[in-house]
């Protein structure tokens, strides 16, 4: 909203000191933040113990205690040689399986003491074939979560920001990271094509570091060879002295690889608006939200090499629009569920709309107008499947998720149990998904350690009706 | 706003250790709930406030190299916790509709005068846009002086004040009337 035309014009205004008075009485009333929650300053802890690294797909997933991490290496040493074994033939290890999905009844949201929380993990869109990290090193499933590969390790990245992990099978994988050396940053990638036994580091890019906010990345592989990563930077105020607080993250640049990495060009323009990275629905369907009412969507259909943005009709001016899903159906038509919202943030439920395009995103056209769960947060959506949709609910332990099997016009409860709050999810199909789940330690719960007891990976296997924490070994 | 406002014994950490990692970790941690609550004032959302709070120390992680002045952490680190925070404001992913349980109580028929206050300080807060919303909560939740909100968002002292003069004359009738 602008109703405020920004004086800029550098002469002191007056401003009234009752008003002033009265607004900072209010404001201190009226705004009395919780005390942090643990699981937020066991992940600063986290950071601090281990200087910034990150692991696994999604950083915020909680990470192993550090103090696992030597030991563990000693123990990875081992594991390689029987990983080498089991990873070379293509096939999961022959061991027990590493983790048991479907057990009806509660689920235990701890790792019990001894076990390996899993501190990343991703599927690779292909079938039930997903990855995980935990402080042992890399494994692999493609059953879904049944069987799991004995552990490899990941090489180091030292002096350097891990930035993702990905892979697209059970063989081919990359991880990104960022490298600040004499004022220039520095993106490698380091790619293995045998399921992380062997590594190869090659160079992105290598940017002079402009401003102290740095740079945001993001890579993504549609298939074994080609992959994109994108580049944003601050964009400049002429004029300030310093790097603006309002920047925003619209000089976006992209590289491109035909050849699983090895090799990268660029970098030519690209679309990227937001701090967030693009979404994928699959490995070359992905969306760029935006920014606000004023930024428009951005699709692609190719991995990334090419975007088509347009703006949505029967949008007012006044109003945010909140980007929740992009479903493709089987006749390959684009399906996008949006929320609009007052400019102004509001307390009541909101217009969910859904629209279609049949030109990959060219131009929309609007299929059907809802609204969201009435009293429910609904934050990370995802697709199940065409027209099914699941979506959290911040902040209820009796209520975790929600679901719509008739594409977001109706929606109702899914009873979980195993965690308080879930940040966020993903799935491989409508059986077998994947959510980061943390338990609310504020909330008088005992939350000792990150990734034993506030949070970790869950899975489920059964449409979101139980979720078991992933964790090695079983026991 | 004490956390963020560089106690004395913080700035000898720093200078001591001349920004290590160690002392860099230290420092992260004495600004951890400093930076949840301001994350929180700004955003008024739990959920929200916890991605800000990881995501502007992560961010910090990844710069550290550039904090070419180390007794200069505070403004440094405020700038970055405050960016994370609009771009959370501006963001498709942020939550869109509270649980009934997390919003403010409803002011029709409500006896308390002070829930109304507090219900119509941040309706009138809400309907501010994000860079005077931001400065009113730096400059009276807070308490960060005129010049020092400036150098965190780099802006001149005058913008900020025209900026506080602004959204106080938008803010004034809706806390007279705040139907």
């Amino acid at each position: 909203m602008s109703e405020h035309p920004d004086d800029e014009s550098g002469i002191d205004p007056v401003i009234d000191p009752e008003l002033e008075a009265e607004v900072r009485t209010a404001l201190r009333r009226a705004i009395v933040p919780p005390a942090t929650p643990g699981p937020v300053r066991d992940a600063v802890e986290a950071m601090a113990t281990n200087h910034g690294a990150r692991t696994g797909v999604r950083w915020r997933v909680w990470q192993g205690a550090s103090a696992l991490a030597s030991l563990a290496a000693v123990v990875v040493v081992l594991a390689v040689i029987a990983a080498s074994l089991a990873v070379r033939g293509g096939k999961p290890a022959a061991a027990t399986p590493q983790a048991t999905l479907g057990t009806p009844g509660p689920v235990l949201p701890d790792a019990k003491p001894g076990q390996t929380p899993a501190v990343g993990f991703g599927w690779t869109g292909q079938g039930l074939t997903a990855w995980a990290t935990g402080t042992d090193g890399l494994r692999f499933t493609e059953d879904g979560g049944v069987m799991w590969s004995a552990p490899v390790s990941l090489p180091a990245v030292p002096d350097a920001s891990l930035a993702s992990l990905d892979f697209v099978d059970r063989d081919n994988g990359w991880q990104t990271f960022e490298a600040l050396q004499a004022g220039v940053w520095h993106l490698r990638v380091q790619r293995t094509d045998d399921g992380g036994l062997t590594w190869q580091t090659s160079e992105i890019a290598s940017l002079p570091d402009q401003t102290d906010t740095g740079l945001l990345t993001s890579t993504h592989f549609s298939d074994a060879s080609h992959g994109v990563t994108f580049v944003s930077r601050p964009v400049e105020t002429p004029g300030a002295s310093e790097p603006p607080l309002a920047q925003t993250y619209a000089s976006c640049t992209k590289y491109v690889t035909v050849d699983g990495g090895a090799t990268w060009t660029g970098p030519t323009a690209s679309v990227c608006n937001t701090i967030e990275s693009p979404r994928w629905v699959n490995r070359l369907v992905g969306f760029d939200p935006g920014g606000d009412a004023s930024s428009p969507l951005s699709v692609t259909t190719d991995g990334g090499l090419t975007w088509r943005t347009s703006g949505l009709p029967g949008v007012s001016s006044s109003q945010d629009v909140f980007l929740d899903v992009l479903d493709v159906d089987a006749g390959g038509r684009l399906h996008l569920l949006v929320t609009l919202l007052p400019a102004s943030m509001t307390w009541v439920a909101a217009p969910l709309v859904r629209y279609v395009s049949v030109d990959g995103g060219a131009t929309w056209a609007e299929e059907f107008r809802s609204t969201t769960p009435s009293g429910t947060g609904a934050g990370w959506m995802s697709v199940l499947a065409p027209d099914h949709y699941m979506a959290l609910v911040g902040g209820l332990a009796s209520r975790s998720l929600i679901e719509s099997r008739d594409g977001g016009r109706t929606w109702s409860d899914v009873q979980t149990s195993g965690f308080d709050i879930a940040t966020y999810m993903y799935w491989a199909d409508e059986m077998h998904g994947m959510l980061e789940g943390i338990r609310d330690c504020s909330s008088g719960q005992t939350c000792d350690t990150v990734g034993s007891s506030a949070g970790g990976v869950f899975l489920t296997d059964d449409g979101g009706r139980t979720w078991h924490q992933l964790a090695f070994p079983p026991g | 706003m004490e956390d963020l406002a560089g106690a004395a014994g913080r700035i000898e950490l720093v200078g001591r250790y001349a920004a290590t990692d160690e002392a860099f970790a230290a420092l992260t941690r004495q600004h951890v709930d400093g930076a949840y609550r301001l994350a929180w004032a700004i955003l008024r959302d739990s959920a929200d406030a916890d991605d800000a709070t990881q995501d502007a120390f992560a961010i910090a992680w990844r710069k550290r190299s550039s904090l070419r002045e180390p007794d200069r952490f505070d403004a440094w680190f405020g700038r970055i916790l405050v960016n994370v925070c609009r771009e959370r404001l501006r963001s498709p992913s942020r939550g869109r509709v509270r649980p009934l349980d997390e919003a403010p109580e409803p002011t029709v028929g409500d006896s308390s005068s002070s829930v109304s206050d507090r219900d119509a300080i941040c309706r009138a807060l809400d309907r501010l846009d994000l860079d005077h919303r931001i400065v009113v909560v730096l400059r009276y939740w807070a308490d960060l002086p005129v010049d020092d909100i400036g150098s965190r968002l780099g802006i001149p002292a005058g913008t900020v004040k025209s900026r506080l003069h602004n959204a106080l004359r938008s803010m004034r009738p809706r806390l007279e009337d705040p139907r």
